[in-house]
């Protein structure tokens, strides 16, 4: 299964580690999109077809929050899930972020790992031969 | 609670350095920026992040141009002739927001922090008689400073 998959975060660096770290977890394969705010982001969905969104929360023009809450206004956008991955970790701002629509939450820093057991429930498995290689240093983080 | 968010932030940058820049990090010291030898350094770029919760400040941090080098291609898989100023700075910012948000957590009483941006400094700037946390990492230090609002 190939997804298309966007990623939003204002950092150039962050947005290479998540799309390494994506290929790492097993969706390597898939057609990621990236948008440097939640602004921009809007406009990239209204134009691409996207299976699901990882969004930063801390972002100028527009925060991640924000992002899912317009995006859930709109009903071409509203049932594309959204996964929050943030610094931002304490509880009552995941309550928020989870309120707001979003399917689920990964704490900066990551692995490939916590990447994939949050993908996995929402878009579905990866293909066998594409999981995690424990065995590859350069992948497993 | 001021100890407890120094040794937090050390704790975090030995985390973060070592699960996204597969770096080997060993906490050697607290004391006073003054004391931790990277002022006289020149090529010392420096990021500070503003946040504000139980506690309010922000947290700069200081990294050796060579080492900052390093960890840009550890973190971005690219080999360093491809990495660029604004790369490497983009990284040394994501490493603050990681270490200060991961800290942070740790002290969590459930009120929450907020973070600010990172954003690059002028590390001559930074008062040197501020608290300061010493990371050696690859035969190089990070440091870590923490400016506490009264």
């Amino acid at each position: 299964m190939v997804y298309s998959i966007l990623i939003v975060d204002d950092s150039l660096p962050m947005r290479s580690v998540i799309k390494k770290t994506l290929g790492a977890a097993g969706y390597g394969g898939s057609e990621i999109l990236e948008a440097e705010n939640g602004q921009a982001a809007l406009e990239m969905m209204r134009h691409n077809w996207v299976d699901v969104v990882l969004t930063d929360y801390n972002m100028p023009v527009m925060n991640g929050l924000d992002f899912i809450l317009k995006a859930k206004k709109e009903e071409m956008l509203r049932d594309i899930p959204f996964i929050v991955v943030s610094t931002e970790g304490n509880k009552d701002r995941i309550a928020q972020f989870m309120e707001s629509g979003a399917a689920g939450y990964v704490t900066k820093p990551f692995t490939a790992e916590s990447i994939r057991d949050v993908m996995v429930p929402i878009i579905g498995e990866v293909d066998d031969e594409d999981t995690i290689d424990e065995s590859d240093d350069d992948l497993d983080f | 609670m001021k100890t407890q968010l120094m040794k937090a932030m050390m704790t975090s940058i030995s985390e973060v350095v070592e699960t996204m820049f597969f770096l080997p990090a060993e906490q050697e010291k607290e004391g006073m920026l003054l004391d931790a030898g990277l002022l006289d350094q020149a090529d010392t770029p420096s990021a500070a992040l503003a946040f504000t919760g139980d506690m309010s400040g922000r947290l700069v941090m200081m990294v050796p141009g060579n080492l900052l080098s390093e960890m840009t291609e550890n973190f971005m898989g690219e080999p360093g002739d491809k990495l660029t100023r604004e790369l490497k700075y983009g990284t040394l910012k994501e490493l603050l927001n990681m270490v200060c948000g991961n800290a942070l957590r740790k002290l969590d009483s459930g009120h929450g922090f907020d973070l600010g941006i990172p954003e690059i400094v002028d590390g001559e700037t930074v008062p040197s008689e501020l608290p300061a946390a010493v990371i050696n990492v690859a035969d190089a230090k990070i440091v870590a400073v923490l400016d506490l609002q009264a």
